[in-house]
């Protein structure tokens, strides 16, 4: 019994960290966003570290919780109308433009010309 | 020749798009643009013959539509705007060409680009130089097709289908005004020949009174070619399709979005003077969507950070003061301002390309920075590009722009302030933006990747030649062109912007409008540039105010999102007009229709009728008895009572009603 509950309580604190992992990636991508600047973002990277830091040696799982849920909220309100996507990902500008065509269809670049190479 | 400055492209763009193929990437490109470039020196000799030389062409080649009093025909005209219009758009679009032989050198559907790009170059030509509203309207569709064309180029991108999608039906809408608009000149005037119309234009007093308002048919006419002037020129309501049009190639923003077919609403706005001139409040109306649109593109192009949008909301703003322009009557300085804008606009365009060339087609300028060493040419073509955009003391754009601030005040008129006080805000922010653009891509510490600084390299020969044209043009022709176009006294135009004795301002704004109102616009742009300095180079305090005030941050949003213009737009009109247009005009009618009337209706219609008048054998005798009876009662009744009946009754109501009964739900069902 105790060894499920065991088994229940680190594995809470596993999504937990998991939650903590993804919301501070994404919140220092939009820092980014928004501060364009190396030494501005500089600075708030380290803001924004020490937020997360000044929450690390909570032991209350259901505390924890509600500050990943706050911090998600805060997240959600703060974030950037238009972040930086990467050209060639979803979303960028540069995304299926002239993708490969797919390897069954046969495709002739030297149409009438095939004997001169 | 003038035949060839506009049929030339059309040869260049059958033998690219069906032979394209054969042709391969070279041969298209150098065909294209070789077509292009001498219509271009055409245009030339022609703009010498028809202006300076004061002899406008007049060319009637065939009939089109000739049907009673509707008499259509292929004529093309050549006076003093149409040239200044063709030296634009053949000038403007042979540089694009030979730019885009580098350009998109790397793409394989090249050839069909060349293609699209010359179909455009031409269709813009039979839109300038026709003499009557059809062929105006063939050359307006033309240019929307050959938009959607090049918008749509890398089809294989989502983003590409909507944004073309999006400009062919926002054009579309505007067309919805332009079509009633010479569908109602040809009511009033029984011609659509433009000769015609403006010999004639003063007369019609017809108008219609309704809750204690008249309004008068010119002035409903007028509006409804707003409308198509608003849709087509990215005005207020009609604007959304323009930054979202620059997910085509970097060449067809600098053609389309820069100087040709966006400047087809202005033109056409020029072209059609004499109708504009006579109802004073469709030139109010004008005025008030050119001052409004220019505010507000001005306002979200501060706060973009796509490179190209930033340009194109600018180009959005200066399209607002062509309009606006035209509202006070100055329809010379209106044109005079897009031959301008045409030249330092596509400059931008074509520098903004190649920095994204260069930097691996990145387009973000937070991810720019820093580029001024690397690539000094393209920096200074964008500086001088943006110093003239700006209006900087004797460029190009400062013999326009500011003529058209002091033209607005001087109207006088609560429409004329309300321009120039807009404008002006306007001036402001071109620069702040102009600045930002400069800052964020070119003088602040690099903030990119180190991947594309380690690849990227400065524009190659066939990219710098069309920057460095254009930058002269940017530099000069204000200077050289601003007496022979908008000095006092000129001959120029001829007859043929016209303006009333009464809206002639031009003097006036020259001689005795306050110097403040001359020195407004250097103010402002010169406070837009220092604003742009101390925020995006230092920027501290205003980056962290947008994440730390909720006033700040929705401010940030609101501009960022093009004032939610999209949102609000799509949520109200758009989904419920594509909710009509699939459920009512689709299926219920067009789909329907067929259904009903063709095989599968009739079908089932006649299953329905047999089974139907099956039902009448009931098997009871009172049945068929009470028929009989009923039958033979209204065959006496009729047949003697026919001669009073029969001009009260319609045999055809019979034959209705005896249908209908087939129909009618019976009790057994």
């Amino acid at each position: 019994m105790s060894g499920v509950s065991t088994a229940a309580y680190f594995a809470r604190r596993a999504a937990q960290k998991e939650r903590v992992r993804i919301l501070y990636r994404r919140a220092l991508k939009d820092t980014l966003n928004w501060a364009v600047h190396r030494h501005i973002f500089y600075r708030d990277a380290c803001d924004l570290r020490e937020k997360f830091n000044a929450n690390q040696d909570v032991e209350d799982v259901d505390r924890i919780d509600k500050l990943i849920a706050h911090g998600e909220a805060e997240y959600d309100k703060w974030r950037h109308p238009d972040p930086y996507i990467v050209p060639w990902a979803p979303g960028g500008s540069k995304f299926c433009r002239n993708p490969t065509p797919p390897a069954e269809i046969e495709i002739l670049y030297n149409y009438g010309h095939e004997d001169n190479p | 020749m003038y035949l060839l400055i506009v049929f030339l492209p059309l040869l260049g763009s059958s033998v690219a798009g069906f032979f394209g193929r054969f042709l391969g990437s070279e041969g298209s490109a150098i065909l294209t643009t070789t077509c292009v470039s001498f219509s271009s020196i055409l245009s030339l000799i022609a703009f010498y013959e028809v202006a300076p030389g004061a002899s406008a062409c007049y060319l009637r080649i065939a009939p089109w539509i000739s049907s009673e009093m509707f008499d259509a025909s292929w004529g093309f005209l050549f006076d003093s705007p149409t040239v200044v219009m063709l030296i634009v758009v053949t000038s403007i679009s042979s540089l694009v060409h030979l730019y885009s032989i580098s350009y998109m050198s790397e793409d394989p559907h090249s050839p069909r680009f060349m293609c699209y790009l010359s179909i455009l170059t031409f269709f813009m030509p039979m839109l300038v130089t026709g003499d009557n509203s059809l062929q105006l309207f063939l050359g307006w569709e033309g240019v929307g097709l050959a938009s959607y064309l090049l918008i749509h180029f890398w089809f294989t991108r989502l983003q590409a289908d909507k944004a073309a999608t999006k400009a062919m039906l926002v054009n579309r809408v505007g067309d919805f005004g332009l079509a009633p608009g010479i569908s109602g000149r040809f009511t009033l005037f029984q011609t659509v020949d433009f000769s015609t119309i403006f010999a004639r234009a003063s007369a019609p007093r017809n108008s219609w009174i309704s809750c204690n308002m008249r309004f008068n048919a010119i002035s409903l006419i007028c509006i409804l070619l707003l409308i198509g002037a608003v849709g087509k020129s990215a005005q207020i309501g009609s604007h959304t399709w323009s930054p979202d049009a620059m997910e085509g190639p970097t060449p067809v923003s600098a053609s389309i979005h820069a100087a040709t077919m966006v400047t087809a609403g202005v033109f056409m706005i020029a072209r059609c003077s004499p109708l504009f001139e006579y109802p004073p409040t469709a030139l109010i109306v004008i005025t008030s969507a050119g001052a409004t649109t220019s505010f507000l593109a001005a306002t979200t192009g501060i706060l973009q950070n796509d490179l190209k949008r930033v340009i194109a909301y600018s180009t959005c703003s200066q399209l607002g003061y062509m309009i606006f322009a035209c509202g006070i009557s100055n329809y010379s300085v209106s044109v005079f301002h897009l031959m301008n804008h045409a030249f330092f606009k596509a400059l931008l365009f074509l520098s903004a390309g190649s920095v994204i060339h260069a930097m691996s087609d990145e387009q973000d300028m937070r991810k720019m920075g820093g580029l001024a060493s690397s690539f000094p040419l393209t920096y200074a073509m964008m500086l001088i590009g943006s110093l003239s955009l700006i209006g900087f003391p004797f460029l190009t754009g400062f013999y326009s722009k500011d003529v058209i601030l002091e033209l607005a005040y001087t109207k006088y008129t609560i429409s004329g302030n309300f321009a120039f006080w807009l404008g002006s805000i306007s001036v402001l922010f071109t620069s702040y933006y102009s600045f930002r653009l400069l800052f964020l891509t070119f003088l602040v510490p690099t903030n990119s990747f180190g991947r594309d600084i380690s690849r990227c390299h400065d524009a190659p020969i066939p990219m710098a030649i069309p920057s460095i044209l254009l930058a002269l043009g940017s530099l000069f022709v204000g200077y050289l062109a601003k007496d022979m176009m908008i000095g006092l006294g000129t001959n120029f135009w001829a007859n043929s912007p016209l303006v009333l004795p009464k809206n002639e301002i031009l003097a006036e704004s020259e001689f005795a409008a306050p110097t403040i109102t001359k020195l407004i616009p250097i103010l402002f742009s010169t406070s837009g540039a220092f604003v742009a300095y101390n925020v995006n180079p230092v920027a501290d305090q205003f980056q962290r105010a947008f994440q730390t005030s909720t006033f700040c941050n929705r401010l940030y949003s609101f501009f960022n999102k093009r004032w939610f213009f999209d949102q609000v737009l799509n949520d109200f009109l758009v989904r419920s007009f594509l909710r009509f247009g699939y459920e009512v005009s689709f299926e219920a009618l067009d789909k329907g229709a067929i259904e009903i009337l063709g095989p599968y209706g009739i079908s089932y219609t006649f299953r329905r009728l047999a089974e139907r008048i099956s039902q009448l054998q009931s098997g009871f005798v009172y049945h068929y008895a009470f028929a009989m009876l009923l039958g033979s009662t209204l065959f006496v009744t009729f047949s003697r009572m026919w001669d009073s009946l029969s001009s009260w009754v319609d045999n055809r109501s019979s034959f209705i009603l005896i249908v209908s009964s087939f129909y009618t739900k019976s009790s057994q069902e």
